[in-house]
């Protein structure tokens, strides 16, 4: 309980440095009122959209405000269409959680099976597949990967859509995209933390009592080896953030990744706001998951350690 | 001599495919064990013993191939052996935490193996059986300890562990790889006393593998004493320690340090080299915010010793008693919550921080593993080097060369080593050139944090000597971290034996090793497994459980909880250390076993 | 004034009456169109996004009372006004085109129109579109209606543009009902109603924007079934997607890219300059650029044509000052075209008291105008030639560009709105203008004195020579920037759309950009 304590006033503390943060660097980066209207844009109708937004208050004012509405659920409204930033928000998150989902599960899906299967067939071909595929997969930019699909799947072959959300199959081509990088780097960890774990005494003391190899791989080095594991999941959340923004602009994807590159550039500040409230809490609550699960799954962090000395 | 051998081996050779080459472990070797039997397999390490185990089990892993015949009970054994591991030969192994799943309950190991070894068992009937077999390797409470996770428990309680394990499918031979080379000397005892009621009870045919000469001659029927891969000599105990045939098991034999101090007490000098006093480190305990404050770890609790020059203090205890931390706090490398150091009539804590330098020059420390102590990127020279620019002594770049050659070339290392990295070295070599690192700045005392203890037995004798000549050729103190008593007894002037923070005893080597007062050192004496079979009859005063945590200290005595003569007074008077006979010095309401 | 009793559009309309529209199957075929774009407006009304991206959506949901035809030198043609003309030098009297339905089926009427002009919409200085009215529309003092289909427009001083300012921006018609129904103007927005001959019938924001066949429309059903905007920010994946028949029509195709459109022999690149001079803004007040001669010998060394033929394959062109043909009366064909001449640069630089200090070079790092960093980079390399120390210093956006202190050389692009200088160097230079008065940038006496004549002289000689002067003042005698050529607008689409684009930013989805043979304009 205290734990969780702990770890949620650390959180929140986190949030607010975000709010405070992207704030400042929204507020001071470029009027929103130019940057929205245009360089045409008379000094009344300037003048008239930092009356309407609020915008001729003094910085630290705004804040407050900023800050009184946040805590009391209101993000504010977006400068670019009048509705609230969270409806705006919320009509894309779908299109997001779908996306992001997917490519999570096939990260996962795909990448752990993989890093397994060459811990346990080290040093064969399919090892050496699985680290090659690992290190492209890691290091081949997203945006190419995403053009050379296209290119491929919707060009040259006509099996996919080249972008939008409207089919259902428009999905695979940008999942994949967003689950390349994390894939490999899964499978690597995965092996990596497979073979840490193979090498472990205890396994040969498993196999001396009886344990048949398959067993002692199932129920003792893979719980052991999902430790180290479940850490590089809770990072894969936030590349998977980061991946959401390129990948949904090359897949014309209508997501949270999209809006915010949009927003930024606009200076849509309660939109902005929004998103990185959003996001920050996600990452937020994904790292308390995954602690939570680490103590699940490592009783050794249960309890305080217990000096041998 | 009758009985058929349960265990076979015929010309067994092990060879390890290396990324150095091919490299023989075992070279051809033959050994019978027969039922009922304990084979005492002794060696050094890289001798073969443990592989001529893994051997048997089938459990070299893929770089090994193995030739010759294995036979288990007249049936060969070569490709079924998997289905003869847990049910007909079990293995335990040196670390005993290590060698359970640390994220599996105990019970769920248990409960594992009994699924497979005794299907017939049904869910209830198997919890039933593996607290049966807790309760038969002399686990107390074994319903919590079935619940317990690896890291809960101690090293010992965790060897008994494997062992229940290992005989949950009722094999007929156990394969003991240095079951207790982990543990304390108590606590050893305890395990091998366990292993030998094991074999009486049921028949248990056992292997005992180790590099201790004392157990074999404490636990073993029958000696095999291997030496590159090869079994050298093979031998009745009795046969073996009295009438050794062959060179290296006589050489071996001579290396072992005898339990007889033959060293005169030395006189006290008016001004101790070094004086501590009141000495304690007391460590805050990790505790959440809303917990009240957890109860102090009282490491090291008010310990006070004198080390004249040109001598040498033990210090002696069971891991966990604090004797680490008190080195380490005399090399300044953490500081104490309270007490004084006194270095040549200098307090250390009153001194100006320039003679503090001074005077720390004048201490320097040997950790246990020479591996950890020395960074591995940089030459034996660059290292050994390096305190002298650090206290900015020993003249310019040539002069300090010359110093580090002759400094090496003192501990027995020639030219050659200079530019070697730590890695190339072997064992001994690095525990010498880390020594020579601590000597080069000439100091009058080293702390000596069991500084052979990672060492081969003859490898060890080596440095030991080389400790000595030092010692008489330069004047040293030493003050001398051990857990093992029979190296102390031939090295040291005095023992300090402490016991949860505290020194409980504090003797001329001689008379604690002839007339021990304390109750808890008695014990530690008598759970060493002394190097004579003939001595094997001698009444053992054997200590049950383990050490307390040094959170929790009862009133009174420390001891008394594992103490046979403690009495009410023990519960409420906190003893203090004061002299005894034969310049002995006890902290105990009734020494010298008065009762 | 003038009147066209029988119009190109109308006859077009009675052709697809009897035609096109009569035939079921020419329904059935109309295509659903899915044009790939870069960016959409998140609101569709003309005074709430003013920019390139709602230009290009809007007037396909809009009519004008006057239409502009983009295809022939931009004449003014009937659209929802049958006829019209001066009553007096204040008064225009609109004669309505009967029978024009809303997108939500009522009737069109004056009332209507008065309402589109009204102080709801734009005269009261509470609303909303007001102030974005202004620059457009500033110069009327009412509209009535007189009656059903009657309708007059009253100038506040003679304007001899107001029928050019009824043809252009912000004088769309919307429906008083709808727009009265709307709860707020963002609402209004998100679905207008006007008498287009496309109705919105969904708006994603950030995603999607899809019109859908007014087939009421007055002037016959429209070409295509539906239009959708579909946003897809990168060129690669619209140019993929055009490839693989997602979509019929991509717009921003970069110069770089025409090459690997027409080599697939389906593809085609059209569009070229549009009425938008791409320029660069010089600060007065730096105290390098205060000295005029180094403003000319800034303009002097510039090669124009190496950066038309370096960037625009020779696409775009580079015009005689700030003018463009379809000025018509005000167009000076003999106007030289801005000089290249490095020796003349060094011989000005010399006139002047500059001594070497950087000038800085504001520009939008991540290209707001196509190749910008690229095109400041070669501009830098010349003026280095003729001895001008210019500094590049990147920025995030505009209002990073236009911020005091440091600022000297800026990009930007002027848009004639309608064919006439008041639209363009008048509205972006002019007294009133942003540049003048919010960013305080330049400001030139003897040129804010010839505004008035520009503006308001009904004497098109008179407004000649004012214009010509101004540009004198703009090329020479007070520079406030320099044009660097027109901006070119290409789209590539599957041939057989035969789309056609105007010279403006606006897309047009009428028959009329379906009617001309699809040879690409020459630039």
């Amino acid at each position: 309980m205290d734990f969780i304590l702990r770890k949620s006033l650390r959180a929140l503390l986190t949030l607010c440095i975000v709010v405070t943060l992207t704030f400042v660097v929204l507020r001071t980066s470029g009027d929103p009122a130019i940057v929205i209207l245009g360089t045409d844009a008379t000094p009344e109708m300037i003048a008239r959209f930092h009356a309407d937004w609020g915008l001729d208050q003094p910085l630290p004012l705004q804040y407050v405000h900023y800050v009184g509405h946040i805590v009391t659920g209101d993000f504010g409204t977006s400068f670019l269409d009048g509705r609230p930033a969270l409806t705006v928000v919320a009509e894309r998150l779908p299109n997001t959680l779908r996306l992001a989902g997917l490519g999570f599960l096939l990260t996962l899906g795909l990448g752990i099976p993989a890093g397994v299967l060459a811990a346990l067939n080290r040093g064969r071909l399919l090892d050496r597949l699985v680290v090659t595929g690992a290190v492209l997969g890691h290091s081949v930019p997203s945006f190419f990967l995403a053009i050379l699909l296209i290119l491929l799947l919707a060009v040259r072959w006509h099996l996919l859509p080249s972008g939008g959300a409207n089919a259902p199959e428009a999905i695979i081509m940008p999942a994949l995209t967003i689950a390349a990088g994390g894939m490999g780097s899964i499978a690597r960890f995965t092996r990596a933390a497979m073979l840490d774990a193979l090498r472990q005494p205890y396994v040969r003391g498993v196999l001396a009592r009886g344990v048949s190899w398959p067993n002692a791989v199932r129920a003792h080095v893979m719980p052991n080896a999902a430790i180290p594991t479940l850490t590089m999941i809770g990072f894969l959340l936030g590349s998977l953030v980061a991946g959401a923004v390129i990948t949904e602009t090359v897949f014309a994807w209508p997501g949270i990744g999209r809006l915010i590159i949009t927003s930024v550039a606009r200076r849509d500040l309660a939109v902005v706001q929004c998103i990185v409230l959003l996001v920050a809490t996600t990452m937020v609550l994904a790292n308390l998951t995954v602690d939570l699960l680490y103590g699940w799954l490592d009783p050794r962090m249960r309890a305080p350690a217990q000096e041998d000395r | 001599m009758t009985a058929a051998p349960l265990l076979s081996l015929q010309s067994l050779t092990v060879r390890f495919q290396t990324p150095d080459g091919v490299v023989d472990a075992v070279a051809g070797i033959d050994l019978d064990i027969r039922p009922g039997e304990i084979l005492g397999l002794v060696g050094e390490s890289g001798s073969g013993k443990s592989a001529s185990c893994l051997a048997v089990m089938g459990l070299l892993g893929p770089y090994a191939s193995t030739t010759g015949s294995i036979r288990f009970a007249g049936q060969p054994i070569a490709g079924d052996i998997a289905t003869l591991r847990g049910r007909s030969i079990g293995m335990i192994f040196q670390e005993p935490r290590a060698s359970l799943d640390p994220v599996r309950t105990i019970g769920s190991q248990l409960r594992e193996v009994l699924h497979l070894h005794r299907p017939e068992l049904d869910a209830q009937a198997a919890e039933a059986e593996a607290a049966s077999l807790l309760r038969r390797v002399g686990l107390p409470e074994p319903a919590r300890q079935l619940r317990a996770y690896p890291h809960e428990i101690s090293g010992g309680m965790a060897q008994r562990v494997a062992i229940a394990l290992a005989l949950a499918g009722n094999p007929r031979l156990l394969l003991a790889d240095e079951p207790t080379t982990a543990l304390d000397v108590t606590v050893q005892a305890q395990v091998l006393d366990l292993l030998s009621r094991l074999r009486d009870e049921t028949g248990l045919a056992i292997v005992l593998v180790t590099h201790d000469l004392g157990i074999v001659a404490q636990y073993a029927d029958r000696v095999a004493v291997m030496r590159h891969g090869k079994v050298v000599e093979q031998a009745p105990v009795h046969t073996l320690f009295a009438r050794p045939s062959h060179d290296y098991t006589r050489q071996l034999l001579a290396a072992l340090p005898r339990s007889e101090a033959d060293r005169p007490a030395p006189k006290p000098v008016a001004t101790p080299l070094l004086r501590v006093t009141g000495l304690a480190r007391h460590f805050a305990q990790p505790r959440g915010w809303f917990q009240p404050a957890a109860p102090k770890l009282r490491a090291v609790d008010g310990v006070s010793f004198d080390i004249d020059a040109g001598e040498t203090l033990a210090v002696v205890g069971e891991s966990g008693c604090g004797k680490s931390t008190i080195a380490l706090m005399l090399a300044g490398l953490i500081g104490m919550t309270a007490g004084h150091i006194a270095f040549a009539g200098r307090d250390l804590g009153s001194t100006s921080p320039a003679e503090r330098r001074a005077l720390r020059r004048q201490l320097q420390i040997v950790l246990q593993d020479p591996g950890e102590a020395l960074d591995p990127r940089l030459s034996v020279a660059t290292q050994v080097e390096e305190p002298l620019l650090i206290h900015r002594t020993g003249g310019d770049r040539a002069q300090r060369r010359e110093t580090v050659r002759a400094t090496l070339a003192a501990v027995g290392l020639d030219d050659w080593a200079l530019d070697r990295r730590p890695h190339e070295l072997s064992g001994g070599q690095r525990q010498r050139a880390a020594l020579a690192r601590a000597l080069v700045l000439e100091p009058s005392l080293l702390v000596l944090d069991e500084p052979t203890s990672a060492l081969d037995v003859s490898i060890q004798a080596q440095v030991i000597d080389l400790l000595t000549r030092l010692q008489r050729a330069r004047n040293l103190a030493y003050l001398f971290i051990s857990h093992d008593l029979r190296l102390v007894s031939r090295v040291a002037d005095r023992v300090a034996v402490v016991y949860l923070g505290r020194i409980v005893e504090l003797a001329p080597t001689a008379t604690l090793f002839a007339n021990p007062q304390h109750p808890y050192t008695r014990a530690l004496l008598s759970a060493v497994p002394e190097p004579d079979p003939d001595r094997r009859g001698r009444t053992r005063i054997l200590l049950q459980g383990e050490p307390p945590s040094p959170t929790a200290l009862a009133t009174g005595c420390r001891f008394r909880a594992r103490c046979a003569l403690a009495q009410r007074v023990c519960a409420s008077d906190d003893p203090s250390l004061l002299p005894a006979e034969g310049g002995a010095q006890v902290a105990c309401h009734f020494p010298g076993g008065a009762g | 004034m003038t009147s066209f009793p029988l119009t190109r559009r109308a006859a077009l309309a009675g052709l697809a009456a009897a035609g096109w529209a009569g035939s079921a199957n020419a329904q059935a075929a109309r295509p659903n169109i899915v044009v790939a774009v870069q960016e959409n407006p998140d609101l569709l009304d003309p005074f709430l996004v003013i920019s390139n991206v709602s230009y290009r959506v809007q007037d396909n949901i809009y009519d004008y009372l006057i239409n502009t035809d983009y295809l022939h030198d931009l004449k003014q043609t009937p659209m929802l006004a049958t006829e019209w003309h001066r009553v007096d030098d204040l008064t225009l009297e609109f004669t309505l085109r009967e029978g024009v339905k809303f997108h939500d089926g009522s009737e069109m009427t004056a009332e209507d129109v008065a309402f589109s002009f009204g102080p709801e919409r734009i005269m009261s200085p509470q609303s909303r579109g007001y102030a974005p009215s202004r620059p457009f529309l500033g110069t009327i003092d009412r509209v009535e209606a007189t009656g059903r289909y009657k309708v007059r427009v009253i100038t506040k001083q003679p304007d001899p543009l107001i029928e050019r300012r009824l043809a252009g921006w912000g004088a769309q018609i919307v429906s008083k009902k709808a727009f009265l129904a709307a709860k707020d103007w963002d609402a209004w927005g998100r679905a207008p109603v006007g008498t287009g001959p496309y109705k919105v019938t969904q708006l994603k924001s950030g995603e999607s924007i899809t019109l859908t066949a007014h087939d009421d429309y007055w002037a016959g059903k429209p070409p295509a079934a539906s239009v959708k905007f579909l946003i897809v920010p990168e060129i690669a994946a619209r140019m993929a997607g055009l490839a693989a028949g997602d979509y019929d029509l991509i717009t921003e195709v970069p110069p770089d890219q025409f090459k690997s459109v027409e080599s697939d022999p389906r593809m085609q690149v059209v569009g070229g300059p549009i009425l938008n001079h791409r320029v660069l803004v010089y600060e007065k007040y730096n105290p390098q650029l205060a000295d005029v001669h180094v403003r000319r010998a800034l303009n002097l060394a510039i090669d124009r044509q190496l950066l038309v033929d370096t960037f625009w394959q020779g696409r775009v062109t580079v015009t005689r000052s700030m003018q463009l043909p379809s000025f018509g009366a005000l167009y000076n064909p003999d106007r030289p075209f801005p000089a290249y001449d490095p020796a003349k640069a060094r011989a000005e630089l010399k006139l002047s008291k500059y001594d070497g200090t950087p000038i800085p070079y504001r520009c939008i790092g991540s290209d707001y105008y196509p190749n910008e960093v690229a095109t400041a980079q070669a501009l830098i390399a010349m003026w280095k030639d003729v001895g001008i120390n210019v500094e590049l210093v990147l920025k995030e956006n505009f209002a990073q560009v236009y911020a005091p202190p440091g600022r000297g050389i800026a990009n930007t692009s002027d848009t004639a709105l309608y064919p006439d200088p008041v639209s363009e160097l008048w509205r972006r230079y002019g007294k009133e203008s942003t540049l003048q008065v919010q960013y305080k940038y330049w400001s030139d006496d003897e040129f804010n004195a010839l505004g008035p004549t520009l503006v308001s002289s009904l004497d098109p000689k008179a407004r000649y020579a004012a214009f010509q002067k101004m540009l004198d003042i703009y090329d020479h005698d007070d520079p406030p920037g320099t044009v660097l050529f027109t901006v070119g607008m290409f789209y590539a689409q599957r041939k057989n759309l035969n789309w056609q684009p105007y010279p403006v930013e606006h897309m047009d989805f009428r028959k009329e950009a379906f009617s001309a043979p699809p040879a690409p304009r020459k630039a």
